[in-house]
């Protein structure tokens, strides 16, 4: 009997444990794919081209996925993908149409295929539930060379930055949109778990949706 | 004769004025408030300014305004502009290493200063010199009152967002898209046009018992080729939202925990003593940071990184320039030098004039 009781008690403890420290390290984490093509994660497709807009803008910063809380400065952020600010013998947009500049357009739309996230489960000591914590979204860049779909993961969005301003279109009621928080944590979409062999295998994986674990 | 006289003798005072002066200049740019602009500095940055951007008096403004804009480059100019690098933060002493510093400020035409509207923002794309472009520089805010840096971002703060961090991006990002750059196999260049590329397997330069698909394209084009090549590789920006006037930094900590602590004296290239009666500044001429001991600290706490870059030099106030000659690092090795006496040897450069780029040829940089 004492044995039981000292196992659970362990259980609990490892679990507040859990519950109470920040997830500081994305090695921690559990890191996801998203296919927003995929029919099922439609409802996902505007959400890199929010994040992008508003991080060109200034109202998200982003982070870098090996040194999380160091923001990445958008001029960075361009020059990592090999793009560069307006040329200024266009007509450039003023203002907050800035971000609307066709140079930014064109890199803002390699980001609409795929979105990753990385989370942590915790015990809830209130519902007495494993729960999910999504401390992270990310952009993705995707390229097609030779018929071939090339990812590279970009900078990370925190969602408790995100969770207020960027709402996902709720297929049950268009005229109230939810949050992304709520839509993560409820895991409303199917999205699959990358791992070191998944990044290489992604190709076959995206060409079985129906195979894709739902979360 | 004698107006003349007065006029040619202010000519000369103003021209003498200005061939000492090297601080760097304020530029000046002029617009409405109900505009939208975008202007371009000397340096080549961009000031993006929204139209209803300012308020007078707790009310929004439209009228005339002039944006007064100075541009902090390179140590030269840091130097000269008499501004600091050391940062403190959670009790320690650092040194930041700068991609650029700018100092902004906003006022009416008859002078009055004006103040941000709510969720209204200045965006300034600083351009960087190429030299000291290097990963993580984050955004600083000199404040007036206390006289220091402070990191203006959420975690600014916590130990965890002031650690020295890598100067190279792909340290801090997961994914390389540029690999694909680097692995064009030259000997297929031209056989085949038709763009295709393929993948090949070899072994994962962190972990060389890995093999990790390498995509190779025989022809001469990049994923990520884009317009914007051209002209991404003649300049590159930093973005900075503002949304106060004063000086403002692209910054990070330097990295200098390979400093070696040791003890130094002064002498005149004559062996005699050399008398500090200034900063004595230490700058590594490849990182845009600025180093300098006062007398005291001199004595107390002085090191060098064992690296081949080191100027170290005194700007006196009478205007001359003291500086430790090049032929002095030639042979120096500062991991030798471990709680040792330096005896650091200075020549003494009197100046007719002192522009920045006399200042910085002098001082090494």
């Amino acid at each position: 009997m004492n044995k039981v009781i000292i196992f659970i008690a362990f259980i609990v403890s490892f679990y507040k444990v859990q519950a109470q420290s920040p997830a500081l390290a994305l090695d921690d984490l559990k890191h996801y794919r998203i296919q927003l093509d995929n029919r099922s994660n439609r409802h996902l497709m505007g959400v890199p081209k929010q994040l992008l807009d508003g991080y060109c803008k200034g109202i998200y910063k982003a982070y870098y996925p090996k040194a999380i809380f160091n923001e990445v400065n958008f001029g960075d952020f361009l020059a990592h993908f090999r793009w560069g600010e307006p040329v200024l013998n266009e007509t450039v947009l003023c203002g907050d149409d800035y971000c609307s500049n066709a140079a930014y357009t064109e890199l803002f739309s390699r980001f609409t295929m795929y979105l990753d996230y990385y989370e942590y489960n915790y015990f809830n000591t209130q519902t007495s539930l494993t729960e999910r914590k999504v401390p992270f979204v990310q952009l993705v860049y995707s390229v097609e060379v030779a018929g071939k779909t090339y990812a590279f993961k970009g900078p990370l969005f925190r969602m408790d930055e995100i969770e207020k301003t960027i709402l996902i279109k709720n297929e049950a009621n268009n005229a109230e949109p939810q949050s992304i928080k709520y839509t993560f944590e409820l895991g409303r979409f199917y999205s699959v778990e990358m791992t070191d062999n998944d990044i290489k295998t992604k190709e076959r994986r995206t060409n079985q949706e129906d195979d894709h674990q739902e979360h | 004769m004698k107006k003349f006289r007065i006029i040619f003798s202010i000519g000369l005072i103003t021209i003498s004025f200005m061939s000492f002066s090297q601080a760097v200049a304020w530029q000046y740019f002029k617009m409405n408030g109900n505009e939208c602009q975008i202007f371009i500095t000397k340096g080549n940055s961009r000031i993006i300014v929204p139209a209803n951007c300012f308020w007078l008096d707790e009310k929004p403004y439209s009228g005339s305004l002039t944006i007064a804009f100075k541009e902090y480059k390179d140590q030269a100019d840091f130097i000269l502009g008499g501004l600091t690098l050391r940062y403190e933060v959670n009790g320690k002493l650092n040194t930041l290493q700068s991609g650029g510093m700018f100092e902004i400020d906003i006022k009416t035409e008859s002078a009055k200063t004006l103040s941000f509207a709510p969720k209204k923002t200045v965006v300034v794309k600083f351009a960087i010199d190429p030299r000291f472009d290097v990963a993580g520089l984050e955004p600083f805010y000199f404040d007036p009152a206390t006289k220091r840096w402070i990191k203006n971002t959420r975690f600014g703060k916590i130990t965890e967002s002031n650690q020295a961090i890598s100067d190279n991006q792909t340290d801090l990002w997961q994914d390389d898209p540029l690999v694909a750059q680097f692995n064009r196999d030259p000997e297929m260049d031209g056989d085949n046009q038709d763009g295709g590329c393929y993948i090949i397997q070899v072994p994962d330069p962190k972990n060389p018992d890995k093999m990790v698909d390498t995509l190779i394209c025989p022809v001469l084009y990049s994923p990520l080729d884009s317009r914007y090549n051209s002209y991404l590789s003649d300049q590159a920006f930093k973005t900075m939202q503002i949304d106060k006037m004063g000086l403002f930094n692209y910054d990070k900590i330097f990295k200098d925990e390979n400093n070696v602590p040791m003890f130094v004296k002064l002498k005149t290239k004559d062996g005699k003593p050399f008398e500090l009666t200034d900063r004595l500044y230490v700058v590594y001429k490849v990182s845009n940071s600025v180093i300098y001991y006062s007398k005291d600290e001199l004595a107390e706490k002085f090191s060098l990184l064992p690296r081949n870059d080191i100027k170290i030099f005194v700007y006196n106030s009478d205007g001359t320039i003291s500086r430790v000659p090049d032929s002095f690092w030639k042979n120096f090795d500062a991991r030798l030098m471990r709680g040792k006496t330096i005896e650091l040897p200075f020549e003494t450069l009197k100046l007719a004039r002192l522009t920045k780029e006399e200042f910085a040829k002098y001082a090494g940089l």
